[in-house]
């Protein structure tokens, strides 16, 4: 399946160049965060389809799009 | 009728913010009788406190610690080469008060602790958080929690900025989005572009919640993925074993 991804900040440099990405059918967010090799630990906001998910174990179907909004601070 | 607490001069000052779609003279009279807190005051909340200033909110109370130093230039607005190698929040206060005498600025020069935070939310109307670390933000979004004032928490990164809007006791706090702290390094890259669009959204969001006008992001999160020229709002849902506010 092919999902699309939209990952701010610091993680932008880990966007595919046309913002989607192949996935096995049933890949979770966990999955999708570990096959960009984002530190999964460190990212805790995650938007699927425009609603906030704090589900990483929740399954993406063909077409979703994953947003992906690493820590920001002020300064 | 009700008198008017606006002299004619602030009201000649502010002619051209009071008018349909914009504030009602009421709202404007409820921006005079307003105070609010920033933290820190560098290059969001820079952008943020000028902009309450310029809009008559009665009583700007500003807070941040230590020198301005040479990067800090290239977004902490309230400041200038004059200021480097010196304590900056007396600076920025007397650049302030330039910008509009019917206001009344407060500056503090340090960031809060537990007690000044709490201390400062029982005597304010609203919080603009843009400190860089968790630490200091969670603790003012708890201070606002505990006194029951909207709390904007505005982040930036790179060119990428974030708003979050606060109602205590009916939309999700910032310990509902990020339970723990995570990792995160005070020393990031940023341009002062995305700091001055953050800070000044942050301040419009203060002057809509105090005044009455529109509709304020409340309960959201609004990105805004300068790189990209992405805008996005996701509506935030609150956490029930949040540490912070379950139970408000």
């Amino acid at each position: 399946m092919k999902i699309q991804l939209k990952l701010m900040g610091v993680l932008k440099d880990k966007t595919p160049e046309d913002g989607s990405l192949e996935l096995v059918d049933g890949s979770t967010v966990e999955d999708t965060l570990r096959a960009l090799d984002i530190d999964t630990e460190r990212v805790q906001v995650f938007t699927v389809n425009g609603s906030l998910e704090r589900d990483r174990a929740r399954v993406l179907a063909e077409g979703d799009e994953l947003s992906v909004i690493p820590p920001v601070g002020g300064g | 009728m009700r008198a008017i607490s606006l002299s004619p001069e602030e009201l000649e000052r502010y002619d051209r913010q009071i008018g349909p779609g914009v504030l009602s003279v009421d709202g404007q009279e409820r921006l005079k009788n307003a105070s609010v807190l920033i933290t820190r005051v560098g290059g969001m909340g820079g952008p943020a406190a000028l902009n309450l200033t310029m809009a008559g909110v009665g009583r700007v109370i500003i807070a941040h610690g230590g020198k301005m130093i040479s990067p800090d230039l290239n977004r902490q607005v309230l400041g200038s080469e004059s200021v480097l190698g010196k304590p900056r929040a007396p600076d920025f206060g007397e650049y302030l008060r330039t910008m509009n005498r019917f206001v009344e600025v407060e500056v503090i020069g340090h960031e809060p602790d537990d007690a000044d935070a709490a201390a400062l939310a029982a005597r304010c109307d609203l919080i603009i958080s843009c400190p860089p670390t968790f630490e200091e933000r969670l603790r003012l979004n708890r201070a606002a929690v505990q006194a029951g004032i909207p709390f904007i928490d505005a982040a930036q990164w790179g060119i990428t900025g974030t708003l979050i809007v606060v109602k205590p006791g009916e939309t999700a706090c910032l310990k509902c989005l990020y339970p723990e702290p995570p990792p995160f390094e005070e020393f990031f890259p940023v341009i002062g572009a995305i700091s001055s669009a953050t800070g000044s959204l942050a301040a419009l969001e203060a002057i809509k919640i105090l005044s009455g006008s529109g509709k304020p992001l409340w309960g959201q999160m609004l990105t805004y993925d300068g790189y990209q020229g992405n805008v996005a709002k996701v509506k935030l849902s609150r956490r029930e074993s949040c540490a912070c506010c379950a139970g408000v």
